[in-house]
């Protein structure tokens, strides 16, 4: 075998070298981008829902009728995670109590639940963060 | 050239790591930025909520004392009657009509004391309603610039941003006499004492003020505007009035 030939046949292999370089950095990049942009969109969900709770709670301290407060948590929701489902929402008020309980699914089917209860009178009760 | 081709392979998955670092900065900027837009709104929106329930409830407390000290008002107008009612029929006996002339002048006096303090009362809470709003306006305010001092200093701010623009209402603490023109009158809530006493505070700013200026470089060229509103007011709950927050519309 001439030294051209083994320098083809050298060059051949390390094509195939690259070749699986190339498809782990796509699968890495693949995985890499996907799973942050995942945890980036759970991460604001899980914030969001958190902000969207509190708020559902204050709405209820007030006099407005709770199906409002439903319905406007539910829009807050439904118009800001558009990718995922969700699973339960609950509002309860009482004399001295008012409650939400959110449960929302991720595209990966994590689901994350949210209580926010909160104490009447608001008066000197902390916020939500 | 072997030694080449062998490096230029080592180094594609690191090139490829390497292009994906600003994207994961970017990611990683635009998220903290989200959340520090969210949790700035939050904690404006408790400061604002604070104030004017603060405010709310100590104006319910003046209320409800009004209202209590209406019994004296309502026991002083039967001792007024019952005290014109002995002063006429001792008309024609003068040494009783004496006594009866110095005790209706004594009601009086009492009817004009106990005026003199329901308005002192109904002046206070009329003043604390007034100037609420903007007492809650200005602690925004400040939350604000607490919040916005570690982003920038206040030249490089009011050079480039516009100030905070705030909105309130004028609400007002309005009570009804019964019956009119009386010396002890009860003073009673109008029927829309709810709508009048309700607080309304809003301030507007650009989300720049809280955003550090390399993620203000990611944001689009027009202003980004955050709307931070609040609304309380007074509401009658088992006989009692009590602060309460009222729906933003």
């Amino acid at each position: 075998m001439s030294a051209l030939s083994k320098l083809v046949a050298k060059l051949r292999d390390q094509r195939g070298v690259a070749a699986v370089e190339a498809t782990v950095s796509v699968v890495f990049a693949v995985a890499f981008i996907g799973g942050g942009l995942a945890f980036t969109y759970t991460f604001l969900a899980h914030l969001w829902l958190k902000n969207s709770a509190y708020e559902a709670s204050i709405c209820l301290s007030t006099s407005q009728p709770q199906f409002e407060c439903e319905q406007a948590l539910k829009k807050r929701l439904k118009g800001a995670l558009t990718l995922g489902q969700l699973e339960h929402v609950q509002l309860q008020r009482s004399q001295q109590k008012v409650k939400t309980n959110i449960a929302w699914k991720t595209p990966a089917g994590l689901t994350l639940r949210i209580d926010d209860q909160r104490d009447l009178p608001l008066l000197g009760k902390r916020g939500v963060w | 050239m072997k030694r080449n081709i062998i490096t230029n392979e080592a180094g594609f998955g690191l090139v490829s790591f390497l292009a994906l670092v600003p994207l994961l900065f970017a990611v990683l900027g635009l998220v903290g930025g989200l959340a520090l837009v969210l949790k700035t709104d939050a904690k404006l929106k408790h400061e604002c909520r604070t104030q004017l329930l603060e405010s709310q409830r100590s104006i319910s407390k003046t209320l409800n004392q009004i209202l209590a000290n209406n019994k004296q008002g309502a026991f002083l107008r039967a001792m007024r009657f019952r005290a014109e009612a002995e002063v006429r029929a001792t008309a024609s006996i003068p040494p009783a009509h004496v006594i009866a002339q110095a005790d209706l002048a004594a009601v009086k006096v009492q009817q004009a004391r106990y005026k003199l303090s329901q308005k002192a009362l109904i002046l206070l809470a009329r003043r604390q309603t007034v100037i609420t709003p903007r007492l809650a306006t200005s602690a925004v305010k400040a939350r604000l610039a607490d919040d916005t001092s570690l982003i920038a200093d206040e030249r490089f701010k009011s050079a480039y941003f516009p100030s905070p623009f705030s909105r309130t209402n004028q609400p007002r603490f309005e009570l009804e006499e019964t019956p009119k023109n009386d010396d002890s009158p009860d003073y009673e809530p109008r029927s829309d004492f709810t709508a009048t006493q309700e607080m309304k505070v809003s301030i507007e700013f650009d989300l720049g003020l809280i955003l550090p200026s390399w993620l203000r470089a990611l944001l689009p060229q027009e202003r980004l505007k955050l709307k931070t509103e609040c609304n309380a007011t007074l509401e009658k709950e088992n006989e009692k009035w009590i602060e309460r927050l009222s729906a933003v519309r």
